[in-house]
């Protein structure tokens, strides 16, 4: 133990003898470490973010959209695919009614919602839903009542209000009761929602819920690009796939797709979502590591060639070390030493920097908790270890093959 | 006394392209413990690879050389490696310290290789320096000290193991004249306290400090004379 200190201290002492030559090499490996960290830490940011998202919906919801949640094209396949109407979505409810709840949601932006004098920004989702919209996703109202079945059957002009919309009309005050006017209608406050926090950084409090029958056949919010989002629950875990199987020849049946052909909607769970992504995260991750393996590989021919640099000018100093009994593995273990040195500052650079730069990046696009990869980190370590004892091996045997009289008495 | 050095009808041989080159031909000798002996000759007479032999550098291609009773030609690297290390100091013309190395860590470099644990090598490495006067330069590194006080620090390398021989190859060759006469009483004062010193050097007046002088011609002894009156370093220095 003592022995290896010894070892290390000297080595430390020899890369400090020529501190640009150092700072050079150790720069090479950080190069390669840090390409391999911050990648992987970008990534398990997004990836952190995403699974957050997505588990807040509950692990038994099923969705079914006209469109997929995750598309990383803009593919053609798309194109031709309609909206699903009220009606398509009210006749899967009808389908399973008794045998799973099916939430209902259509949507538009940028709304200001006015209550006498104080007005809102035009910054509020203006959601139609429908009664069971609420239980499937678990959403509560903290005051007054959610919007009912029969609010959604006679089409009323009542309304639930997210949070941060309620706190900016009524503040401390009582929103239930009152009359808000939206596009200058006038609707009725039934319930403030509970809040549903700010995950990747945007606010999930300003909204207004209506009655979905209120939204598409008074409001008129229909046609191209208006769809109405389902969500499907599922009695239990296990049966999702039965569910989806079913949901989807349902759906076929409702939307007329022919044998042989291919669906014109998607039905998706936590689960495909999650894979969609990892697919496309662990191309990410390919990426990352084959660059961060290149620079690395070219960094350790880089170490070899300073390596041998480093045993032709310290020859006589191996002569007097073997003069003075040291044993040709003893050399050996030196000049290994010193190279996985160089390689661990360097891999410890590149991760000093490699996580920061990875966050970084990634809060500039989103905001995203904080990640540090540890595998990928102890990996790194790994990674650098072999490199240096690889690409130091030669150098390391050459310097302990040297005879001692030639080694003394070289210039 | 004993031989510590036994080297009987010992040859060394480089072949250098399809020449063979003869650097020593044949040497027979020994030498006792506590004998203060110089090896003396021209460059190219063989003193060198004499003395590389003598220290275990090197083995030779004929003959055989005992150790301490033990064959050094049979010996592998790390044996070799260990009686240099254990049996063996060495004291160079060019000091040879490692120049990013304080004093005391030169002094310790022999015992770190002999695994002698820290605190027990750096206080047998100050008893060295002390030895050799240098008890106050201890975190000095080479190039802040005196070509005299390297050439200390080296003999305290050279002591630090409490080696068998001290071999110290042109000692003063890179001293002045005053420095040169410190050095020679320090070796004598060792050889006065029971060490064996071997002493190359091509300068006759140097060689006439030992006790006892062997010269070397054309890869062979041509004498090797006691030197009843060796001169006496501390009469010089006090004279001077």
């Amino acid at each position: 133990m003592s022995w290896l200190i010894e070892q290390i201290r000297s080595a430390l002492l020899a890369l400090k003898a020529s501190p640009l030559r150092s700072f050079f090499t150790v720069f090479t490996i950080a190069i390669g470490v840090f390409t391999l960290i911050a990648t992987k830490t970008a990534i398990q940011t997004l990836d952190n973010s995403i699974n957050n998202v997505i588990s807040s919906m509950g692990s038994q919801v099923i969705r079914v959209n006209y469109l997929p949640s995750v598309r990383f094209s803009d593919g053609d396949e798309y194109r031709n695919r309609k909206p699903i109407t009220l009606k398509q979505a009210n006749d899967l409810q009808e389908a399973f009614s008794g045998s799973m709840r099916v939430g209902m949601s259509s949507a538009t932006w940028g709304k200001s919602v006015q209550y006498y004098s104080r007005t809102t920004q035009r910054e509020n989702r203006f959601i139609g839903v429908n009664h069971d919209y609420f239980s499937v996703l678990n959403l509560d109202v903290g005051e007054g009542r959610v919007i009912s079945e029969e609010d959604v059957l006679f089409s009323r002009a009542v309304v639930v209000l997210g949070l941060d919309v309620a706190t900016v009309l009524f503040g401390e005050e009582n929103a239930v009761g009152k009359d808000v006017k939206i596009d200058n209608r006038s609707y009725r406050v039934i319930g403030v929602a509970k809040t549903r926090g700010t995950p990747m950084g945007q606010s999930l409090d300003k909204f207004v819920m209506l009655p979905i029958t209120y939204f598409v056949n008074v409001l008129g919010y229909t046609g191209r690009a208006r769809t109405v989002d389902m969500y499907v629950e599922s009695p239990s875990e296990e049966l999702i796939p039965l569910a989806v199987d079913e949901i989807t020849g349902a759906m076929r049946g409702i939307r007329n797709v022919q044998p042989g052909e291919d669906n014109d909607f998607e039905v998706e769970t936590n689960e495909s979502v999650i894979d969609q992504f990892s697919g496309f995260i662990s191309n990410l991750e390919m990426v990352g590591l084959v660059c961060g393996l290149m620079a690395l590989l070219a960094a350790g021919i880089g170490i070899m060639n300073i390596m041998l640099v480093i045993v032709r000018e310290r020859t006589r100093e191996i002569g007097v070390r073997k003069a003075v009994g040291a044993k040709n593995g003893t050399i050996l273990m030196q000049f290994l030493i010193e190279a996985v040195i160089v390689c661990q500052i360097g891999a410890l650079a590149g991760v000093a920097t490699g996580i920061p730069a990875g966050n970084l990046a990634m809060n500039m696009l989103i905001e995203v908790e904080t990640a540090i990869p540890v595998e990928w980190v102890v990996g790194s370590g790994l990674i650098c270890t072999v490199i240096g004892i690889t690409f130091g091996l030669w150098p390391a045997w050459k310097a302990a093959r040297l005879a001692p009289v030639e080694a003394l008495t070289f210039d | 006394m004993s031989a510590v050095i036994s080297i009987n009808e010992v040859g060394k041989r480089y072949i250098m392209g399809t020449q063979k080159v003869y650097a020593l031909r044949t040497v027979t000798l020994d030498i006792e413990e506590n004998e203060y002996v110089a090896i003396m000759g021209p460059s190219g007479s063989g003193k060198s690879t004499l003395m590389n032999l003598i220290g275990c550098l090197d083995t030779p291609t004929k003959g055989e050389y005992l150790f301490k009773g033990e064959s050094v030609g049979k010996m592998n690297d790390n044996q070799l490696a260990e009686i240099r290390n254990r049996e063996i100091g060495f004291v160079f013309q060019t000091f040879n310290l490692l120049p990013r190395y304080s004093s005391l860590k030169n002094v310790e470099l022999p015992l770190v290789y002999s695994g002698v644990p820290g605190s027990e090598r750096q206080r047998r490495a100050q008893e060295a320096l002390d030895h050799v006067g240098l008890g106050d330069r201890v975190h000095h590194k080479p190039n802040e000290l005196s070509g005299g006080q390297r050439q200390r620090v080296a003999i305290a390398r050279a002591l630090v193991t409490k080696p068998s021989i001290i071999l110290a190859d042109e000692p003063t060759g890179n001293l002045d004249t005053k420095t040169g006469y410190e050095i020679m009483a320090l070796f004598a004062e060792l050889h006065r306290g029971g060490n064996t010193i071997i002493l190359v050097t091509h300068e006759p007046d140097i060689a006439e400090y030992a006790h006892r002088i062997i010269r070397l011609r054309d890869g062979r002894i041509e004498s090797d004379e006691v030197n009843a009156n060796p001169r006496q370093p501390e009469a010089e220095l006090a004279a001077q």
